[in-house]
């Protein structure tokens, strides 16, 4: 897991401007984390690679600003949030997404049997898939990212109680969604 | 098991109790119900396995994106500015925007006023032409109508040949009682309105007014003839007969009022109103009657007195003869003397009704609905995006050379901060 420590938001003062050597390593810390959590929201791979190309860039303008320390993450996922949500709003994709099923390009790091893991997969997938774009922030950036409620309140801009709320439906549609995909299989 | 005592917490708080979101005395009583009930234990472990499901997706390799952002991140700014790049592009859109504003604002109030200011005589408004403001003070005439009345107006030198001629006629007429009495046409030192030098000069106007109702139009001017102090001379009303009857009138007011008496028939009612005014200086003219009046008058006197010494009737006869002449003629210049003074005295105003044209489609009630004709139809609508191609063409043309002039001012600008720019090292 990447992050899996319950934090509170601490305000701090905004950061000096970024350096390219502080850049680099603000990148690679960051990359992989933000990239599967925007796959894992929009469920397009195309339009996951972009969302994080705009992501870093909206991320390296607004870095003046964020606060230091742990209390960045959730600024940056809250950049990423708004990010997909606008591209998902132009595309008129919030109803319904595209699921690519390009497990191939993907990297598996688990000890399980492929055919285990495909077939766990898809069945994750097209549950998710199911869920509300509004619900299934909060599930994966919980469920995923190990963040907590006050962390989730900060990166969707909404209060901890529709955290709570919004986890609680949102894991309620993916069983019965995955319910469904496990009968029909 | 014994039932629990606590009623069953909602799904969302046992959620949040297994994300270890709860705290406090409701943590507590949500344990102490969980020992109890297996119900809300499922619910709860069932929250576990979605989340591992979750965490079991398998992690995507990331694409490299730090070039690209790199490069987008430098087009915008220096690494080392505070964000924001847009705020140039805002400034120069703003600017842009005002000079445009700015001269479009111009533009139109430079029509606006060039139009206020156009000699046009027919506008739809209650502006009237006056030239004879500018005729006065210079002392000159436009035209001579024919029939206008003259004014006459005391100056020293009337009042000197007045007084000069009044006793003299007094005493002619005296004199010539056998000659039978002549009218003393006297009255010549009445005093009258001066223009501003001592100059005589007559107004007259002209007004034309197209009003929706010509009867109570007609009835209006009239009272604002004797409102302000004059009289109606002549009158023609149709307006009674017809429906598209017409009328008009010619007023007389005093010359004081004059001014004042255009504006407020303009101000009338109306839908049109076209108003002209001139002014004829007859000074001169006055002052050639007047030194005909006095040639004539010492005729006469030493005709009088060439009949008092004559000898003979036949004599006596023949000056009578002459004397009657010369008092006709003397008749007629006092009388061109006296219509002078009252047309200084009193302006003429001539006003025009005319009605309204009538709105609205004018048809006989009982003709038959026209017939639909659909060819008519399509040529009208073609005319109608003819001329509505043609605005929209007249209005980008105008918008090119509007927005040409700003688009120079800014270019340059433009130009000169992006190579201003210089791209990090």
């Amino acid at each position: 897991m990447l992050m899996a420590d319950r934090r509170q938001g601490v305000p701090a003062e905004p950061a000096p401007p970024l350096e390219q050597s502080a850049f680099d390593e603000f990148y690679s810390t960051y990359r992989a984390p933000l990239y599967n959590y925007i796959y894992r929201l929009v469920g397009d791979r195309e339009l996951a690679d972009d969302l994080l190309q705009d992501t870093f860039v909206k991320v390296l303008r607004a870095l003046g600003n964020l606060p230091t320390g742990p209390g960045r993450t959730p600024w940056l996922y809250r950049i990423a949030t708004n990010t997909c949500y606008d591209a998902l709003r132009r595309r008129r994709l919030i109803a319904w997404l595209p699921w690519t099923r390009d497990y191939t390009a993907e990297t598996v790091r688990r000890g399980d049997t492929p055919g285990e893991r495909y077939a766990v997969a898809e069945g994750v997938q097209d549950a998710l898939r199911a869920v509300p774009l509004n619900l299934r922030a909060p599930l994966l950036l919980h469920a995923v990212h190990g963040f907590c409620y006050a962390d989730i309140a900060v990166a969707l801009g909404i209060s901890e109680a529709a955290v709570k709320m919004r986890v609680s439906r949102a894991r309620a549609a993916f069983r019965q969604a995955y319910t469904v995909t496990e009968e029909e299989r | 098991m014994k039932a629990p005592v606590t009623p069953h917490p909602d799904a969302a708080t046992l959620g949040a109790y297994h994300d270890g979101e709860v705290r406090g005395v409701v943590l507590s009583e949500l344990e102490s119900h969980l020992a109890a009930c297996a119900q809300c234990r499922s619910v709860l472990s069932s929250s576990g396995a979605v989340d591992a499901a979750l965490r079991a997706l398998p992690l995507v390799e990331p694409p490299d994106v730090r070039d690209a952002v790199v490069a987008r991140a430098r087009s915008g700014r220096r690494w080392r500015d505070a964000p924001r790049p847009r705020r140039p592009r805002r400034r120069i859109a703003a600017g842009v925007t005002g000079v445009l504003a700015a001269l479009l604002g111009l533009i139109a109030g430079y029509d606006i006023l060039m139009q206020a200011h156009s000699p046009s005589v027919a506008l739809p408004s209650a502006s009237t032409n006056h030239g004879a403001a500018s005729f006065r003070q210079q002392g000159g005439f436009a035209t001579v109508q024919r029939g206008a009345p003259t004014l006459r107006v005391v100056t020293p030198a009337n009042r000197a040949s007045g007084a000069a001629a009044g006793p003299a006629n007094d005493t002619s007429g005296a004199a010539a009682g056998p000659a039978g009495p002549r009218p003393t046409h006297g009255a010549q030192s009445s005093a009258a309105p001066a223009g501003l030098d001592g100059r005589l000069v007559a107004r007259t106007g002209v007004v034309d007014l197209r009003v929706p109702d010509v009867q109570r139009a007609f009835h209006a001017v009239s009272a604002l003839a004797v409102h302000a102090g004059g009289y109606v001379s002549d009158s023609f009303d149709n307006a009674a007969g017809s429906a598209s009857g017409a009328a008009s009138l010619t007023l007389h007011v005093p010359a004081a009022s004059f001014q004042a008496t255009m504006d407020r028939l303009a101000a009338l009612p109306h839908d049109k109103v076209t108003a002209r005014s001139s002014s004829v200086d007859i000074t001169g003219d006055y002052h050639d009657l007047q030194a005909q009046l006095q040639a004539l008058q010492a005729t006469r006197a030493q005709l009088l007195s060439l009949m008092r010494k004559a000898g003979s009737i036949r004599d006596a006869m023949s000056v009578l003869d002459r004397l009657t002449s010369v008092d006709t003629t003397i008749d007629s210049v006092q009388g061109q003397l006296m219509a002078r003074t009252n047309s200084v005295m009193l302006s003429t105003i001539t006003v025009n009704l005319a009605p309204q044209p009538r709105k609205g489609v004018v048809v006989a009630p009982r003709r038959p609905r026209a017939q639909w004709q659909p060819g008519r139809t399509l040529a009208d609508a073609l005319g109608h995006v003819g001329r509505a191609l043609q605005a929209i063409v007249t209005a980008a043309i105008y918008l090119l050379v509007y927005l040409a002039l700003p688009a120079l001012l800014v270019v340059p600008v433009v130009l000169t901060r992006r190579l201003r720019r210089r791209p990090y090292p």
